[in-house]
């Protein structure tokens, strides 16, 4: 193992310990750091932070709905709770969860670079984020919101809670997904070290890339829109409020045109760790890379022209919601174009049944009926029937929880050991990711069948005969909890007791796995060896340190290709 | 392999090329809200209030003289000739404050038009519009600033004048958008 940094050229300081953790000291060294993984890591604490946060308001919602009448709280504090919940889950969890937090810590290792094209920017937007997060907690302690996470006027400009403060601090975290953004197609398309060709890279970083592209293009029109939200509360003009003449179908029209394209924010990059652990996970090459690489842009570009079916019922042109609803189906096809290929990719392969691989089981079958009921609301008729029911509810929670978290849960369990340098207890993260995958469904599926039976979406009351089904729901959110303090403690304590980890536990082919665990701080001391990302020919086992080592033979042959 | 200098510049050009993509959909999400509250209006301008003044194409040949002056920068940059870059720089900060004064009064002749009722569409899209891009004019006037300091330092040479291209590409980018809001506006 590699126990020391060569000295290091250039201004930078120079370490003497091993590691990015270890070779600077001292709150201020994370502060002012300009290294991604750093700012990886404190972007994994905060965001884990707001899932905690929202995940708490979830609770509280399910114990509230756990009787057909009140029950803990009253119906004021419970618009408030779905409201905050869905806030925090998408703003301040879900949207830069995966890109910020995971992207900046494996993009420029997995594409054999030093850094982001812009340090500086990048610690930029991790301190826009906090701000946006303070906004957000401001908007809280002064009481909450009760508009439901997408603001619709005119609720948002008739209600006397926090609007002002939550929008804010959205409009400032839209600024940070900017910045993320370019940061990551400029690192892509210039630093990528000599023999990483476009279709050398990881499919981690063409989603990252896809993404990269709705960040930068449809962000600032949910800047724009908040922007104009706020000077009709502050000055009362009369844009979206049509008690002013406004026309509140244009808010909504602008709000999906941003927040159709961030729900593929979110699962884009969720749809790249999958790629990342299945084919390692199958000891085989992944299947149809090419296909998966570009289905990737594909859904990228169609996530602009889908907005509308969010409006099916909000006096949109039968003509336009007809469009609106050919164009989602059209999304279904790059997305199962993915999902055959892992199916592909695991069929004759040799499964290795571990935690990540566990986790992205655990996707497939979630996002699968989160697409496949995606399709009902797709359609124009059955969505008239379902709109705003619970029906809703458990769809977005099979592709944004289903999809997403499980695919975060993978990647922080595939990656843990290159974060940490620790090995967690295998067992205890099997039992986690089952204990979710059991909890998550117990949740959700009930909502299905309220749903199509006609339970509303965002009520404090609700007939008795659904009352079966809401008590399942949150029994399964209890279990569901659980499971993540399961993952929680899973995690926490291989930082103290866990074993060391390998430079490769997992015999993956990409590059952030020839670099030691946890890296170090400039990733590689000399450019990696640029090979095939899913050709595990290459690799052989090394038993007594149990870690996975690059054949000489493969790297003989590839100096002579160089040379 | 490329030079760690060459590198930054070609870094840095492209960044800024993916941020003005963003502030163009920016832009763009504007105009369409207003074009949608304009076409569905009854009567544009609203019955008694005149069109906008006329005086909008003063800032435009401001607008689009400051352009002109700021390539003289780049291009006196480019061929080393430090009078012309110093020259050009200062002429485009004076032109881009001209543009501003003209854009307050402007705004103060709406305001007078409508009397004083912002609330109205008329006067608050015509607000929207020429603010957000004033604050993106003066958003640019602050690395134009740092730029001109750093010319009059002697920080610019034919090879290595990476900022200079920054701004120079910023500038035409706020050119372009005035020309077309102009245009929108008033016809």
């Amino acid at each position: 193992m590699t126990t020391s940094l060569p000295v290091e050229h250039g201004a930078e300081p120079t370490g003497t310990e091993d590691n990015y953790l270890t070779c600077d000291r001292g709150i201020k060294s994370w502060i002012f750091t300009l290294d991604h993984k750093r700012i990886g890591v404190m972007y994994l604490i905060f965001t884990m932070g707001s899932f905690l946060l929202g995940g708490v308001f979830a609770l509280l919602l399910r114990t509230e709905l756990l009787t057909p009448q009140k029950t803990i709280m009253d119906a004021d504090t419970y618009n408030q709770m779905f409201t905050l919940h869905g806030a925090v889950m998408v703003f301040l969890f879900i949207i830069p969860g995966i890109p910020a937090a995971m992207g900046n810590f494996v993009l420029p290792i997995m594409l054999g670079a030093k850094d982001m094209a812009f340090p500086r920017l990048n610690l930029a937007s991790l301190y826009l984020y906090v701000l946006g997060a303070v906004f957000a907690v401001l908007a809280i302690a002064m009481g909450g919101v009760d508009t439901g996470w997408t603001f619709y006027t005119p609720y948002s400009t008739e209600t006397n809670t926090a609007v002002i403060p939550m929008t804010i601090g959205a409009f400032i975290l839209g600024f940070s997904s900017v910045f993320t953004g370019i940061n990551f197609i400029v690192t892509v398309q210039k630093l990528r070290p000599k023999g990483m060709t476009w279709f050398k890279m990881p499919l981690m970083l063409w989603s990252l890339y896809a993404t990269a592209i709705i960040q930068i293009l449809a962000t600032p029109v949910l800047g724009i829109t908040l922007l104009l939200l706020i000077i009709e509360r502050a000055l009362g003009v009369g844009i979206f409020d049509p008690a002013l003449g406004g026309d509140p179908v244009l808010y909504q029209h602008f709000f999906w045109f941003y927040s159709h394209p961030a729900v593929y924010i979110m699962i884009l990059p969720a749809m790249g760790i999958i790629s990342e652990i299945i084919s390692p996970f199958s000891r085989k090459h992944i299947f149809g890379y090419t296909f998966i690489a570009f289905s990737s842009i594909a859904i990228a570009l169609l996530s602009f022209l889908v907005w509308g079916h969010h409006m099916f019922t909000s006096t949109q042109s039968p003509l336009a919601s007809t469009i609106f609803s050919a164009l989602t189906f059209s999304v279904a096809i790059p997305s199962a174009v993915k999902v055959f290929n892992w199916l592909a990719t695991m069929f004759r392969g040799r499964l290795v049944l571990k935690t990540p691989m566990l986790w992205v089981l655990g996707f497939i079958f979630l996002f699968g009926i989160g697409g496949l009921t995606g399709l009902f609301l797709g359609a124009l008729a059955t969505d008239i029937h379902v709109h705003d029911t619970y029906f809703v509810v458990a769809h977005f929670h099979y592709t944004m929880f289903g999809g997403p978290v499980m695919a975060m849960m993978g990647g922080l369990f595939y990656w843990w050991p290159k974060f940490f340098g620790r090995m967690y207890k295998e067992n205890w993260g099997r039992l986690s990711a089952l204990l979710v995958f059991t909890g998550f469904n117990l949740t959700f599926f009930p909502q299905f069948i309220m749903g199509i039976r006609g339970m509303p979406r965002r009520y404090f009351n609700y007939p008795e005969k659904f009352e079966i089904f809401h008590q399942l729901s949150t029994i399964g959110s209890y279990v569901l909890a659980f499971g993540f303090l399961v993952v929680f403690f899973t995690l926490v304590h291989s930082l103290f007791r866990g074993k060391k980890a390998p430079a490769n536990p997992w015999g993956s082919a990409t590059l952030e796995w020839r670099c030691p665990s946890p890296p170090p701080h400039e990733n590689f001391i000399e450019p990696p060896l640029v090979t095939d990302p899913y050709d595990f020919s290459i690799l052989e086992y090394d038993e007594a340190s149990d870690c996975y080592h690059l054949k000489p033979s493969a790297k003989l042959a590839e100096d002579g290709e160089v040379a | 392999m490329m030079s760690e200098e060459t590198g930054t510049r070609d870094f840095s050009i492209l960044g800024l090329k993916l941020f003005l993509a963003g502030l163009t959909m920016l832009f763009g999400a504007g105009l369409v809200g207003y074009l949608i509250v304009r076409l569905g209006a009854e009567q544009w301008p609203p019955a008694g209030i005149p069109p906008v003044p006329w005086t909008l194409w003063i800032s435009t040949a401001v607008m689009i003289l400051s352009s002109v002056t700021i390539h003289g920068a780049l291009d006196g940059a480019r061929e080393g000739n430090q009078r012309a870059l110093k020259s050009g720089l200062i002429l485009t900060m004076l032109l881009g404050l001209t543009f501003l004064v003209s854009q307050v009064m402007n705004g103060a002749a709406i305001l007078q038009a409508v009397l004083s009722d912002m609330k109205e569409l008329y006067s608050f899209t015509f607000f929207m519009l020429t603010t957000l891009h004033a604050v993106h004019v003066i958003g640019g006037l602050i690395p134009l600033g740092i730029v001109t300091r750093k010319a009059f330092a002697g920080a610019y040479d034919e090879k290595n004048h990476t900022g200079v291209r920054l701004i120079t590409w910023y500038w035409h980018y706020l050119d372009a958008v005035w020309i077309v809001l102009c245009i929108v506006l008033t016809i």
